[in-house]
């Protein structure tokens, strides 16, 4: 284990009784109940293909895939359970495993920056000055083809 | 709705943060700290008492060594729900484990003005604090939040109850009183405002925080005034208050079991005393910054040990009324908003009935009645998450999932319609555009709540009986004339 990784250690964690497992077998239920008898849109001929393969109901026109539960089930059958999220280096390896926690930063809103108050920004910007970690120029150079590249495509 | 139905969260949600053998354990190394040490109770009433009831006395040395049969014999006689009673009986609180409420802190000492001033505290600063109290929905306690110190010593918690009452209808929690004799002016002065001994009892109009002291002691004041007031049906919570590593064991487990014993060796002697009386599984257990031997209300091993309380007093099956919500941040803000958020979600998903308090800066010493509006906002936040989530037919809407299928109409559905108020609503935070925020002046959430206070104390005040305030003012001048000849 990675030293990044065991400062984030709480262990098994004490469970807030929001749902008992009754009422998690509940909304389970009810959720293979809405994906067998409405189903879901998908809006790819591809994810189309591969769910009729397994046996789901595909109305290619409407792009609705009604999935039985049986399909759901063996689906969830070789879900793994755990895995570990690289980092750039591998002292930043993060194992999920349901007994470490991670904090990320937000995203996705495309304009605008948050409003952060005075202090918050005088420690972000103290952290963005002084612990930027150097990123090795083959690997600029490489990222920069590809964007390239992706962008070329796209137009 | 009534006050008391906007504080109901019913079976709430809870943390499992004590397994049901880990309280046992807990249970178990108090009753053997109770028997093998024992507490010293400086007061030789008390000794009484409990030498008369089994207990091995040493007069000298004033500890009491009670045996664990006692203390179960006395636990077995604790009420486990009552009603506080408040002035106007639509703000009667019921402690029965589904409600939780929120008073206002004690006793701070200074006070902050709007402008960022901290001054010496005086009356008018309680009087202020209890009409803000009682604008805002979600609290229901007023308290002594600072000491009145422009009143005199001898009077001061008089005139300290007298301030919350005449500016709040809401009950209140009585923090600094310690001599048996201000108890007997305070009863008198509730008397008049329930009506009545017997209406006193019924609706006990204030509750009283009894201070241990830690390590394992229990005050002459304290237990003198126990009694007294147990036996006028006030509710009497015992409030240890040990530090981690410093009063206390610094494990948390440890000082858990300090703050317990505190608590069960005053409630053995109230029960024993008069079995039945009103008492409540109070405290404010800390910790300390080891760097610096600062007072750390809401550190996280602060709010873990305090949760511990919770879980105790569901053991026992009394009343938690513990404190929260007392941040060590010097001014109203992200600190103070980030501590007691935090604070007050664990004591309630914790247990607490009620918890102690609001509107304290710098580690309960600075009023700031801003805060108490932000806290307002917080505690609403919690109540809805503490009611969690229903699942049922209806909830999980099936049906109307599958009427809908690929539709995003539910907001002009019935069922949308008849549960939308069951959504919990913003009264202080910004939920807008950024852009209407910014073209309404672009506040702060503290510059907001800064002009609700204002506002509050603009506005006319809860009116008061011209002929109880005289009769109050006759109860403080015979109570300083007392006090001049003693």
């Amino acid at each position: 284990m990675t030293a990044h990784a065991e400062d984030r250690f709480v262990g098994p964690r004490r469970p807030l009784q929001l749902l008992p497992a009754d009422d998690v077998e509940r909304i389970h239920e009810a959720s293979l109940d809405v994906l067998a008898d409405v189903g879901v849109m998908f809006h790819s001929q591809p994810a189309l293909d591969v769910l009729e393969a397994h046996g789901a109901t595909v109305d290619r026109e409407t792009t609705v895939a009604r999935i039985p539960a049986a399909a759901v089930d063996e689906a969830l059958r070789t879900l793994p359970a755990h895995f570990t999220l690289g980092g750039r280096t591998p002292e930043f390896d993060l194992p999920l495993d349901g007994e470490y926690v991670y904090l990320a930063c937000d995203g996705w809103q495309a304009a605008g920056s948050p409003r952060l108050e005075d202090k918050a920004r005088a420690v972000a910007d103290g952290i963005l000055a002084t612990s930027v970690p150097e990123f090795p120029v083959e690997l600029e150079r490489a990222f920069t083809a590809i964007i390239a590249a992706a962008e070329s495509s796209r137009f | 709705m009534a006050h008391v139905d906007t504080c109901y969260v019913g079976k709430r949600v809870k943390l499992e943060l004590l397994s049901k053998d880990d309280v046992r354990q807990i249970h178990e190394a108090t009753l053997d700290v109770i028997e093998s040490v024992g507490v010293k109770f400086h007061s030789q009433k008390a000794l009484d008492i409990l030498a008369a009831n089994g207990a091995t006395v040493d007069r000298e040395t004033t500890v009491a060594k009670i045996p664990a049969t006692v203390v179960e014999k006395a636990v077995s006689t604790v009420p486990h729900e009552f009603t506080l009673g408040a002035r106007n009986p639509e703000y009667d609180l019921p402690l029965d484990g589904e409600h939780v409420y929120i008073s206002s802190d004690g006793c701070g000492v200074f006070a902050r003005e709007l402008d960022g001033t901290v001054r010496a505290s005086r009356k008018a600063d309680l009087e202020n604090c209890a009409r803000v109290v009682q604008a805002l929905d979600n609290l229901s306690v007023t308290s002594a939040v600072v000491s009145a110190q422009d009143c005199p010593p001898e009077t001061r918690v008089l005139h300290e109850f007298d301030a919350c009452v005449r500016g709040s209808e809401k009950h209140n929690i009585v923090v600094s009183i310690k001599e048996d004799w201000e108890a007997r002016s305070l009863i008198r002065m509730a008397e008049a405002l329930a009506g009545g001994k017997e209406e006193l009892k019924r609706r006990p109009l204030f509750t009283a925080i009894i201070c241990t002291v830690s390590p394992l002691h229990q005050e002459r004041y304290g237990m003198d005034l126990a009694l007294t007031l147990a036996e006028a049906g006030i509710p009497v919570s015992f409030y240890p208050m040990p530090i981690l590593g410093a009063t206390g064991p610094v494990t948390i487990a440890g000082s858990a079991v300090v703050t317990n014993a505190e608590f069960l060796s005053g409630a053995t002697l109230v029960q024993l005393a008069h079995p039945g009386a009103k008492v409540i599984h109070g405290g404010g257990p800390t910790a300390m910054y080891m760097s610096s031997g600062a007072y750390a209300s809401n550190s996280p091993e602060a709010m873990l040990l305090r949760s511990c309380q919770g879980h105790m007093a569901d053991f026992y099956g009394v009343p938690a009324w513990y404190g929260a919500g007392a941040t060590t941040a010097k001014e109203p803000g992200i600190q103070s908003a980030y501590e007691n958020t935090l604070a007050m979600f664990m004591a309630y998903a914790n247990g607490a009935d009620v918890t102690f308090g609001t509107g304290l800066l710098d580690g309960s010493r600075i009023l700031c009645l801003e805060n108490i509006v932000v806290d307002d906002e917080i505690i609403g936040m919690v109540r809805r998450i503490l009611r969690g989530i229903e699942v049922s037919a209806e909830t999980l809407a099936v049906d109307l999932i599958k009427k809908m299928g690929f539709n995003g109409d539910y907001l002009f559905d019935d069922h949308t319609r008849v549960h939308v108020r069951e959504l919990w609503q913003a009264k202080l935070g910004e939920t807008g555009s950024y852009d209407a925020w910014k073209s309404a002046g672009g506040k702060s959430t503290t510059e907001k709540a800064q002009e609700q206070v204002a506002a509050i104390l603009a506005a006319e005040p809860a009116s008061f009986p011209a002929d109880l305030g005289a009769e109050f003012d006759d109860i403080i001048a015979a109570a300083a004339q007392e006090a001049a000849a003693r």
